[in-house]
């Protein structure tokens, strides 16, 4: 297994710029979190690094070659978009064949099992599938089909409370039937947040967080108490985001904090979780 | 008794923490199998890296133990490194934290003797 | 040895659907020559319909799917092909094998219906050619609006025939202003019309500049936003 990289990405769409000058790579047995606000440019990414769509600068490479119209670096790797890539009257075992003709291999019996278990008729057309059986229909295809990278925009989109926990089941049995990478982008963050190793933030046009999971909310911060304590230790602070009631004042902060400062009896230092530190790290204007 | 996860620590010191507290409790005995990493990773929803990662934490403790190809076991004597280890920790995670409180309250030395002592007796009417 | 996904799954497209307009057309067949029979007709007469009259009604209708097929599925095959780890090379071979393939079919439609009786090469030659040659323009105008949005594909689809027109109109009038040819020259020009090489030679330069553009616009089809 290797790795993917990509080098500088540019993307824009005539004047305007969805992408710049991104530089990440995508590690082997990993579960990755890809987030980022609406319209940050996340499907954008994806179908770009999946060849579907050209960027306007930058590279991306699997094993040292570039991906584009290389058949050994395509069929290392998978994305299930929300865009429909099916023609409506597709039946949910035509999805199983196609894939299972154009990779290398597919695990028909997994498959078999999702659809049973997820209660998905696998003779049913597309078209008379809701939204939430067809996202389900396209999750199964992303599981049993073998690659090395499985993309998934969106892969809740219409689940419901019940089927997200069995995917989220899913995915992790597979992922340790057969380790492989798995890049997650999606909104609900407190959900995925125990299943992903490492997140990349997407904020403006660029790539703002790259970072362990553990390591970011290691130094992601609430700190509250008293308005004029909380100022005065927090002076020197990125303040990313605070809200005050009354005299009671709360700061976030995503950064190491300084252990020799003395903290003030009356302020409390407390950790934040995923969504709150993405929340604090993109609620900012572009400048 | 199960897992539940805040955001007051990293996911695997809790891991870690609520699995010492089971054993500990004898949820797990000594010499008893614990779940495996991908009964963890699958019933709750962890990464299996975070699940193993906390594992380790206390298998250098030496509370956990790997037999391989059968799993993780509790090791013998992990509960009495337990209470070692908590003795230590008892100074600091409650007499301290009692003491602070009590002075916030304006309760003296002498008095928080006697409610000590009263608390001994199991008298739990207040003053 | 596996076969190509794109030209596995269209080609079974091409020929189920085929299937249905030929299931279709029987139908209608059977149904007229059992009505011609209730109402007292004989066996006999009843069926005579069948054979060439219903070859005749079917191969004209395959022929119209031939040339439509490769205006349509070019966009649909790509995101199926995309979806399913195939490059833009592949897709397009892919392609071009179904045209083959489609070709050769409704070549020996062609000789099913009658044209097998020819003494010399030229005529079944000839026939191949320009089937191959109205399907391949078929695959690169299917394969260049691919890469169109429908607002695109709207002003294209008019703009380039009325362009085309009118600089054939231009092209024949400056050639009845300006040109007068000396009859040697005239002579000449038809013999070379009537040489059926400078047709084959035609054909042969048509398929491939369909074929060329056909790749150039494949190998820029993206998945469109629309």
């Amino acid at each position: 297994m290797t790795t993917l990289k990509i080098n500088q990405l540019t993307k824009r769409f005539g004047r305007h710029t969805i992408l710049e000058n991104l530089s990440f790579q995508l590690e082997p047995q990993h579960i990755y979190g890809l987030l980022g606000r609406n319209g940050a440019g996340k499907s954008t990414l994806l179908n770009i690094i999946n060849n579907r769509n050209f960027q306007t600068d930058g590279e991306i490479t699997l094993a040292g070659d570039s991906i584009n119209n290389t058949p050994t670096a395509l069929q290392r790797m998978y994305l299930m978009s929300e865009a429909n890539m099916y023609p409506k009257r597709t039946r949910v075992s035509d999805m199983f064949k196609m894939a299972a003709t154009g990779y290398r291999d597919f695990d028909l019996a997994l498959a078999h099992r999702l659809t049973s278990e997820f209660e998905v008729d696998e003779r049913a057309q597309l078209n008379n599938l809701s939204t939430g059986l067809t996202t389900i229909a396209k999750l199964i295809t992303a599981l049993c089909v073998d690659v090395d990278f499985v993309f998934l925009d969106e892969p809740t989109l219409g689940l419901d409370a019940n089927h997200r926990e069995l995917f989220y089941r899913e995915l992790l049995k597979t992922y340790e039937d057969r380790p492989r990478t798995f890049i997650l982008s999606t909104h609900l963050i407190s959900e995925v947040q125990p299943l992903i190793d490492h997140v990349f933030i997407l904020h403006h046009q660029h790539l703002i967080k790259d970072e362990a999971v553990d390591e970011l909310l290691a130094n992601a911060w609430a700190i509250s108490g008293p308005a004029a304590l909380v100022d005065q230790y927090c002076a020197g602070l990125t303040i990313l985001d605070q809200q005050t009631i009354s005299n009671i004042k709360t700061v976030y902060v995503v950064q190491p904090l300084d252990e020799q400062r003395i903290i003030p009896d009356q302020v409390k230092i407390e950790h934040i979780d995923l969504q709150r530190a993405f929340m604090v790290l993109t609620n900012g204007k572009e400048n | 008794m199960h897992f539940e996860f805040d955001q007051s620590a990293p996911i695997y010191q809790q891991l870690a923490d609520q699995l010492e507290e089971m054993i500990f409790t004898g949820l797990f005995a000594e010499g008893e199998q614990v779940p495996s990493t991908t009964q963890l990773s699958q019933e709750l929803h962890i990464n299996p890296a975070t699940v193993l990662k906390g594992m380790n934490i206390l298998v250098d403790q030496q509370l956990l133990e790997k037999r391989r190809g059968l799993g993780m076991f509790v090791t013998p004597q992990a509960k009495e490194k337990i209470m070692e280890k908590r003795k230590e920790g008892f100074y600091r995670n409650y007499i301290e934290s009692l003491i602070q409180e009590a002075t916030k309250l304006g309760i003296t030395e002498d008095h928080l003797l006697t409610l000590i002592q009263r608390g001994y007796q199991h008298d739990h009417t207040e003053d | 040895m596996r076969l190509p996904m794109v030209y596995r799954k269209s080609m079974l497209t091409y020929f189920a659907r085929l299937a249905i307009v030929f299931l279709t057309v029987l139908a209608l067949f059977i149904i007229s020559s059992v009505f011609g029979l209730l109402t007292g007709a004989s066996l006999r007469e009843s069926f005579s319909g069948f054979g060439d009259d219903f070859l005749n009604t079917f191969i004209p209708l395959a022929y119209i799917w031939f040339g439509f097929y490769y205006l349509w599925v070019p966009y649909r095959e790509f995101k199926l092909g995309m979806q399913n780890g195939q490059t833009r090379h592949q897709i397009w071979l892919s392609q071009i094998l179904g045209i083959i393939t489609t070709t050769i079919f409704n070549f020996l439609l062609w000789l099913a219906a009658g044209g097998w009786h020819y003494q010399t090469i030229t005529p079944y030659f000839g026939t191949f050619l320009i089937l191959i040659d109205v399907v391949s323009l078929a695959y690169a105008v299917g394969s260049g609006f691919a890469l169109l949005s429908r607002k695109w594909k709207i002003i294209v689809g008019i703009a380039t025939p009325t362009v085309i027109l009118i600089v054939l109109v231009q092209i024949v009038r400056l050639l009845i202003n300006f040109w007068h040819p000396s009859a040697a020259t005239l002579q000449a020009l038809s013999s070379l019309v009537d040489w059926s090489g400078s047709w084959v030679l035609c054909g042969l330069l048509w398929l491939a500049i369909m074929i060329g553009l056909s790749y150039l616009f494949t190998m820029r089809q993206q998945l469109r936003r629309d």
